[in-house]
């Protein structure tokens, strides 16, 4: 059991005390025993030294607070969406410009894939220029076998001939969300769940086939290493026993490089159940997957307009707000897992949603006040100050959506929420100012699972045409970091144990290629990640 | 294999949907298959229950309850496993659902049957629910979205409160029929198909305003029948769907008039509580088709 020493160009430790460091000492067990310089290296016995990564930089291992475990499914679809991506086993796919790039990408999948339905997904109609793609066009990749296009919002699909007519749908088809060309004809077009459904389920790719199986799981682990991320969130979850089992499984096999932290859906038990079961999952923990805290969905999406916002309500466009719960409801529920002790993490994106989640947290906690609590507003995207302060007032947390001011940060200025709001969008600066806990996220598959993307988004807050979206409230590439790592953790309330470089703490670390302090903030999003360190032992990303 | 009907029941927290859907589950004599939105929604009669398990309840009348916590793709494949162990699908809709998106699955897939969406509310707290800036419009959704329409607590509410509810929900949806009681004018509303296109057409949705336009005629006292009949068989194929009650001259009842696929029909029925007599609501793709028909029946029988 001899301890094992890194070396490394520079240890970005998080830790005000000794902010940095080259080498660091870590247990067999896969804890820190010493952070310094080479003389501070002193063992009560024999020292094993570790020099691979003498010429690379350390950081904690990044925490990601808000992704999902389709992460890890989604890429067995083929991916079609406008941006680059990398893909959990290291495969890059560029982003589609063209009807024909696409149509040409899902006929070398029939290829390859030899028989059964060809699926796509994270298509995006506003990047392609030219006619919207239809039935026709994927008729073109294939004649006998159902061809499948889910929209990147998942609000749609477009289907081949195939598969609408497994669907039952043919011209005479007279059912809302069932596009129709000029001439009469089906456009291959669907729109909303509704219509989308028999299509789906015929062709095999229910939402359902796209939940945590043992494959999926590796996949986010793969997906993970990647990008330096050694804890990630697994944001809402029914944890239905046999799920459990196997997420014990796989996170207890000793190669599994990542720590897992589902968190329990509340809408998935009556509502006095939530509460017991969450402490009864909590106490089951392990250091691999820590169980406890609930989500609550509030609001739709900004990008669907399906968020909730207060007046003037959306830019343009239509308003289709939904609730998932009803406000007296989450008021309730608040209520009830507050005063039993249980962390929620409370999905928010328009700003009539926060604020029904401030009322609800404001009720709960004048009526039973806890000492860090730490429950958590996640997106929290249009809270605009005078929420903030109320937020701050609370002691509560947010987990603030960073990446979309890049990824949909042009559409909101231009569509959905207009200037004014879209350059006070995830206000990451005033959170701060106000002593709000604070960190970012990526919401993977939604976006790419990349924390230092993510801080490069928080700090320079330029959209995807270069535009920048309030140059107030970006932050400095410390805060950023901090963001990424010890913030996130306190959000899950994993900061005494992960987020920083300390003795006494898990051995977790992202192994960058690149120094984010040379590089410096304009261009954190370029810093290459080799792998991680996971416990102690390094995980090369791809290598597993 | 028949195609299952499906029942939509919508209304905010408290309107009364499960008091409503318990006194369904004890009347019928089919075997139905309950999803409620999520686990927090199930209330059903204690006294129903045979066996609890996970994630559904079954009823000692046969019936089966399951949750719908997985999302409503899953919930539907799930449904659509019964197969033909149950003779009937009613959804427990949550307090915040909008029918149209529940009703759309039941339109679109072949393997079921959508019939009434129900909007139930509750006479004493509906005007109140439509004002909250919160709820406002999905609780107005609900009744736009709906065949017929449920007045709970009708034992206990007010005259006033009634009335003033009745004018509400006629005022938001003409089409809907209205019920206070599960009689058997209500058993066969429940049976009715869906209304999803004509309903649309009320909704301010996007897309379906575009291609629909609704036009209310108001008609001059006391028409006569058969010519009233006559004008509107004349614009049977351009408008799409008409509904409205009339007092004809020399019939002593009022004539519920509605024109749905073609099919013109005039029968006499009690006038819902609110409602407006002499007035049409009438449905087409083309704007100008309802404006000769209102042309038309200004003329002739104003």
């Amino acid at each position: 059991m001899i301890p094992t020493v890194f070396s490394a160009r520079r240890i970005i430790t998080m830790d005000p005390s000794r902010p940095e460091a080259t080498h660091v000492m870590v247990s067999s067990d896969g804890r820190i025993l010493a952070v310094g310089g080479p003389e501070e290296m002193r063992g009560r016995g024999e020292l094993r030294y570790d020099e691979r990564f003498a010429e690379k930089v350390l950081m904690p291992g990044f925490v990601e607070g808000h992704a999902h475990m389709m992460e890890g499914s989604v890429w067995r679809f083929t991916y079609l969406g406008h941006y680059d991506r990398i893909a959990p086993d290291g495969r890059l796919w560029k982003g589609i410009g063209s009807t024909n790039a696409l149509v040409e990408r899902l006929r070398d999948r029939a290829g390859e894939l030899a028989d059964g339905p060809i699926i796509g997904w994270g298509f995006d109609p506003l990047f392609v220029p030219g006619d919207r793609l239809s039935r026709l066009d994927l008729d073109r990749v294939s004649t006998t076998r159902p061809v499948m296009v889910l929209h990147s919002n998942v609000h749609l699909l477009t289907a081949n001939s195939v598969a609408l007519e497994m669907a039952g749908y043919d011209e005479n088809t007279d059912i809302p969300g069932v596009v129709h060309t000029e001439d009469g004809a089906l456009h291959g077009e669907l729109q909303e769940m509704g219509a989308m459904f028999p299509v789906m389920r015929r062709v095999g790719a229910s939402f359902r086939s796209l939940s945590g199986d043992p494959e999926a799981v590796w996949n986010f682990a793969r997906s993970a290493c990647r990008a330096g991320v050694t804890t990630s969130t697994d944001l809402l979850n029914e944890l239905p026993d046999d799920t459990l089992a196997d997420l014990f499984a796989m996170t207890g096999d000793e190669g599994y490089p990542l720590r897992l932290v589902p968190m329990l859906s509340a809408m998935s038990l009556p509502p006095e159940a939530v509460a017991v079961r969450a402490k009864e999952l909590r106490a089951r923990s392990t250091d691999r997957l820590r169980l406890g805290g609930v989500k609550i969905v509030t609001d739709g999406s900004i990008q669907g307009f399906t968020a909730q916002l207060n007046a003037p309500g959306f830019h343009s466009g239509i308003d289709n707000g939904i609730w998932n719960i009803a406000p007296e409801a989450l008021n309730t529920l608040v209520d009830e897992l507050n005063r039993e002790g249980v962390q929620m993490h409370i999905h928010v994106n328009g700003d009539g949603a926060s604020l029904a989640a401030i009322e609800a947290l404001e009720a709960a906690l004048s009526g039973h006040f806890r000492p860090d609590h730490r429950h958590t507003l996640q997106h929290c995207q249009l809270a605009d100050r005078a929420q903030l302060r109320r937020i701050a007032a609370l002691q509560c947390c947010v987990n603030l959506f960073a990446n979309h001011l890049y990824y949909f940060g042009d559409k909101h200025y231009e569509v959905t929420v207009g200037p004014e709001r879209a350059c006070r969008m995830n206000p990451c600066a005033s959170a701060l100012e106000m002593g709000i806990p604070l960190a970012i996220h990526s919401d993977a598959p939604i976006t790419p699972l990349a924390p230092l993307v993510t801080a490069w988004c928080a700090i320079n807050r330029l959209t995807d045409s270069g535009r920048q979206l309030g140059s107030s409230e970006r932050i400095s590439l410390d805060a950023a970091l901090n963001a990424i790592t010890l913030g996130a953790a306190y959000t899950l309330k994993l900061d005494g144990e992960l987020g920083s470089v300390e003795v006494g703490k898990r051995a977790d670390f992202a192994v960058l290629e690149d120094d984010p302090y040379v590089l410096g903030p304009e261009s954190l999003r370029e810093v290459r990640v080799w792998g991680t360190i996971f416990g102690g032992k390094p995980v090369q990303a791809g290598s597993f | 294999m028949a195609p299952l009907p499906v029942n939509i029941l919508c209304g905010y927290l408290g309107a009364g949907k499960t008091t409503l859907l318990n006194r369904l589950l004890e009347q019928r004599q089919e075997r139905i298959l309950v999803m409620v939105n999520d686990f927090g929604d199930i209330a059903i009669d204690v006294s129903l229950i045979s066996l609890r398990s996970a994630d559904t309840i079954q009823l000692s009348n046969g019936c089966i309850c399951c949750t719908m916590g997985g999302g409503l793709f899953e919930a539907f494949e799930r449904a659509l496993r019964f197969g033909n162990k149950v003779d009937r699908l009613m959804i427990e809709a949550s307090g915040v659902a909008e029918p149209r998106r529940l009703a759309s699955f039941a339109l679109a897939e072949p393997d079921l049957d959508c019939r009434a969406v129900v909007a139930v509310t509750d006479p004493q707290t509906l005007p109140e629910r439509l004002a909250d800036p919160r709820i406002g419009k999905v609780v107005e959704s609900q009744i736009r979205g709906a065949d017929a329409v449920f007045l709970s607590r009708a034992d206990i509410a007010s005259r006033a409160s009634m009335r003033r509810v009745a004018r509400l929900t006629a005022g938001l949806n003409p089409l809907a029929s209205q019920h206070r009681a599960l009689d058997g004018v209500f058993m066969q509303a429940l049976a009715a198909p869906h209304d999803g296109r004509s309903l649309l057409a009320l909704a301010p949705e996007r897309d379906h305003q575009r291609l629909f336009a609704s036009r209310t005629i108001a008609l001059g006292p006391a028409p006569e029948r058969g010519r009233l009949a006559e004008i509107i068989e004349r614009h049977r194929h351009a408008v799409h769907r008409l509904k409205g009650y009339v007092r004809c001259a020399g019939i002593e009842r009022p004539l519920l008039v509605q024109l749905a696929g073609g099919a013109l029909s005039l029968d006499p029925a009690a006038l819902p509580e609110g409602m407006q007599v002499n007035r049409l609501v009438a449905i087409s793709p083309d704007a100008k088709a309802l404006a000769r028909l209102e042309a038309d029946l200004g003329l002739a029988v104003a």
